[in-house]
């Protein structure tokens, strides 16, 4: 077990060596000061788990101690208990508006004030633990959700493959594949706007609700539709999806594309040549009558249609324009590049800006 | 930085820069304050070299407001290649481009 630190500040040396005296008889490590720039060293280089902190100090005083010391290292939610002879409300109330979380007036009894240290003491110890449970389930659950991430191993008949680099664990890009009948599957993949742990939570709802909105009684429109109603509903205003739903059909080599405010699909033709398809429409969960870009094509075996996130776009200097140009004559530098190989190498050839944003390519092949 | 005009009827916001994560908050409180001002609101992008994910749906929540009175949130000095996002996304049929 770590021992437990409490910092007392206080300028007359005969409090301070009382106070020290019946905590440390409670077991508890306790590191000494008689002014607030000693205290706010002493914080800093270890920071405490509670401070006592006499509000008439000499030099700093006591609220503009708390102030400091809140912006340090390891001691923004520190348990902070002013011990002081002031006894007006209006300097409780003013240490409680700083964080103070307790007031005690001297003189005090030693009893008492043992009895308050070792409420706050567990207070703050419980309210760290709870948080870092919370952060470990909230991890988990992202983990989760990366691991119910659609493999191509698991559906051969699907012909797709992979690249995904998430920056951070809260990431927004997202892809799923689904099949909606024999030789027919379905292709998202989708970006959600903002870099925090909202963004990777609707993520997963837009994954869920996707595969709830998706089979052979509903076109891939209906199915945008449908995630759309929901969003628009759920997310708070300001946050919002792009995406691009493929359906592709190998029955009637046929391609269908819904575009959701996301960048142009390339497509890759074995008879030769690179076509961006363009498919221009409103964002997913913004707004309520939502349109969608529409392009439906014929394709040929040996096509490779290649969707991707903006991610793969950005490089600081490259314009949009020049970006889905050398996407283009890249892909077509990369023309008999094994289906696996394709997204990876793609994403290597086009050098996005390292770390700036996720960068995901799916690929698939009629 | 984001700059503040007040014009005839309507009040202009100017995000410079590139407009990232933290400057996005920003921008949503001064749409938002422009919006609570009651009359139009424009935003002019002629210093603005980028805008993040966050900026748009600043914007697009801002729009939204300003349906729900009738009116629409009026967009200028966006170059080529913010335009052409603007088309991407859709955006070029709720906003007014200007």
């Amino acid at each position: 077990m770590t021992s437990t630190r409490v910092l007392a500040v206080d300028d007359e040396r005969a409090n301070l060596h009382l106070l020290a005296t019946a905590l440390r008889n409670e077991g508890l490590l306790v590191d000494l000061a008689t002014s607030g720039e000693q205290a706010l060293e002493t914080a800093r280089s270890t920071p405490p788990d509670l401070v006592l902190l006499d509000i008439g100090l000499p030099g700093l005083d006591g609220f503009q101690v708390l102030e400091r010391f809140r912006q340090l290292e390891g001691c923004r939610t520190t348990p902070v208990i002013f011990l002081t002879s002031l006894e007006e409300v209006s300097a409780k109330l003013h240490g409680f508006s700083l964080g103070a979380v307790d007031y005690v007036v001297k003189p005090f009894h030693l009893e008492e004030l043992r009895a308050r240290v070792r409420i706050h003491l567990q207070l703050s110890l419980s309210l760290k633990a709870l948080a870092q449970g919370q952060a470990k389930r909230l991890e988990s659950l992202v983990a989760a959700q990366r691991s119910i991430l659609t493999r191509p191993e698991e559906h051969p008949e699907a012909r797709f493959s992979v690249h995904f680099q998430p920056v951070q664990e809260a990431g927004g890009d997202l892809y799923d594949v689904v099949e909606i009948g024999p030789g027919v599957h379905g292709y998202f993949v989708g970006d959600v706007s903002g870099h925090d742990l909202g963004t990777s939570l609707v993520a997963s709802a837009a994954t869920a609700l996707l595969r709830q909105n998706s089979g052979p009684a509903w076109s891939p429109e209906d199915t945008l539709r449908m995630i759309n109603g929901a969003l628009v509903d759920w997310l708070p205003s300001g946050r919002f999806l792009t995406g691009c739903l493929a359906r592709l059909n190998r029955n009637t080599h046929s391609l269908r594309l819904v575009g959701a405010g996301h960048p142009p699909p390339a497509l890759l033709q074995a008879r030769g040549g690179v076509s961006l398809l363009d498919c221009p429409g409103d964002v997913l969960g913004a707004f309520r009558e939502a349109q969608f870009g529409l392009v439906e094509r014929k394709v040929q075996p040996g096509d490779v249609v290649v969707t991707y996130t903006d991610g793969l776009l950005e490089k600081p200097g490259r314009s949009l324009e020049e970006s889905l140009q050398t996407l283009a004559e890249t892909l077509e530098g990369l023309r008999g590049v094994p289906l696996e190989r394709l997204p990876g190498q793609l994403a290597r050839e086009m050098a996005p800006a390292a770390g700036a944003d996720d960068v995901l390519v799916l690929a698939f092949a009629v | 930085m984001i700059g503040k005009t007040a014009l005839e009827g309507s009040i202009r916001i100017s995000p410079t820069g590139n407009v990232g994560i933290d400057e996005s908050e920003s921008l949503q409180k001064a749409l938002n304050d422009a919006v609570h001002a009651g009359g139009g609101v424009e935003v002019d992008l002629e210093d603005c070299r980028s805008l993040s994910s966050s900026a748009i749906g600043a914007l697009i929540a801002c729009h939204n407001l300003l349906r729900s009175r009738g009116a629409r949130l009026k967009v200028t000095g966006a170059s080529e290649d913010m335009l052409k996002l603007l088309r991407l996304m859709g955006l070029d049929r709720h906003f007014e481009l200007a």
